[in-house]
């Protein structure tokens, strides 16, 4: 049986895997506000998350705003 | 940046303080200006990242650790004292949330265990068997084309450097396309682990009929 614990250690700098466990409590906080809605993709366990600002906060020739976390 | 509660949630001291004005053709217009929101009325930044309670600012500090952390570190982070830090951290790994790493300085580390976990648990509740096996398969599928595109087996198997000069590709694009595979990798476990959890579930509330 592989030790995931080792796996994932042994992934360290050499292209990790996402920190979807950090992306979630950053969700989990930003949700709570207004300002913005927000995606995550996929939604159990998010490899970004894009939050979408409301229109009504910027000028009419702004088409979109959106705060990228990855 | 200032606020070390924001900067809880920015890995590698990335500094976002500074920020480029927008273009003109961007900016509000005069008639804009004069009904511009209320941007006072907006949670702050720095509110919005902070808990309701002290215990929630040093979770996320915890959680957010990549590597081992004094009760100093997490203190900064969570943007309170140095000795509710280490009450809190004493408390944290009764629970089995975080692990000590050291003695003496004493560090800690988040216990990827618990998070895995924690997100097992959250898949069973939030998530029918049938949605955990499509998200099973198409994450089976991604892995699959892992294989195809670097012609291994494993993600531990590819030189990045190598890869990176073999196919002309930037070594950046290639550690992101590895780190995607291992996140690949990693929803499968837990999803894996999820279905057998339930599985198991399922059997026994048969057996016990």
């Amino acid at each position: 049986m592989t030790d995931r614990r080792d796996e994932e250690a042994s992934t360290f700098g050499s292209g990790a895997p996402i920190d979807f466990d950090r992306l979630e409590i950053v969700r989990e906080r930003l949700t709570t506000d207004n300002r913005f809605r927000i995606k995550a993709d996929p939604t159990f366990a998010p490899e970004r998350l894009q939050c979408e600002y409301d229109p009504q906060l910027y000028p009419g020739r702004v088409r979109a705003a959106r705060l990228e976390i990855v | 940046m200032d606020n070390p509660v924001l900067q809880r949630f920015i890995p590698y001291k990335i500094d976002i303080s500074r920020m480029d004005d927008p273009r003109s053709d961007l900016t509000a217009s005069q008639d804009e200006q004069s009904e511009a929101p209320d941007f006072d009325a907006l949670t702050p930044p720095s509110e919005l990242v902070g808990g309701d309670r002290t215990r929630d600012d040093f979770l996320d500090a915890v959680l957010g650790l990549d590597a081992p952390a004094t009760a100093g570190d997490v203190a900064d982070r969570a943007g309170h004292g140095v000795d509710a830090a280490r009450e809190y951290l004493e408390w944290f790994e009764r629970l089995g949330i975080v692990t000590q790493v050291t003695e003496s300085p004493a560090t800690y580390e988040r216990n990827q265990e618990y998070l895995n976990w924690r997100r097992v648990q959250t898949l069973r509740t939030e998530y029918t068997t049938d949605e955990l096996l499509d998200h099973l398969q198409t994450e089976a599928d991604r892995v699959e084309k892992f294989k195809s595109e670097f012609a291994a087996t494993s993600p531990d198997n590819v030189s990045i450097a190598s890869h990176a000069a073999k196919t002309d590709r930037p070594i950046e694009e290639v550690w992101e396309r590895l780190s995607a595979w291992r996140t690949a990798r990693r929803r499968m476990s837990l999803l894996e682990r999820a279905l057998t959890t339930a599985s198991d579930d399922t059997a026994d509330s048969r057996s016990a009929v």
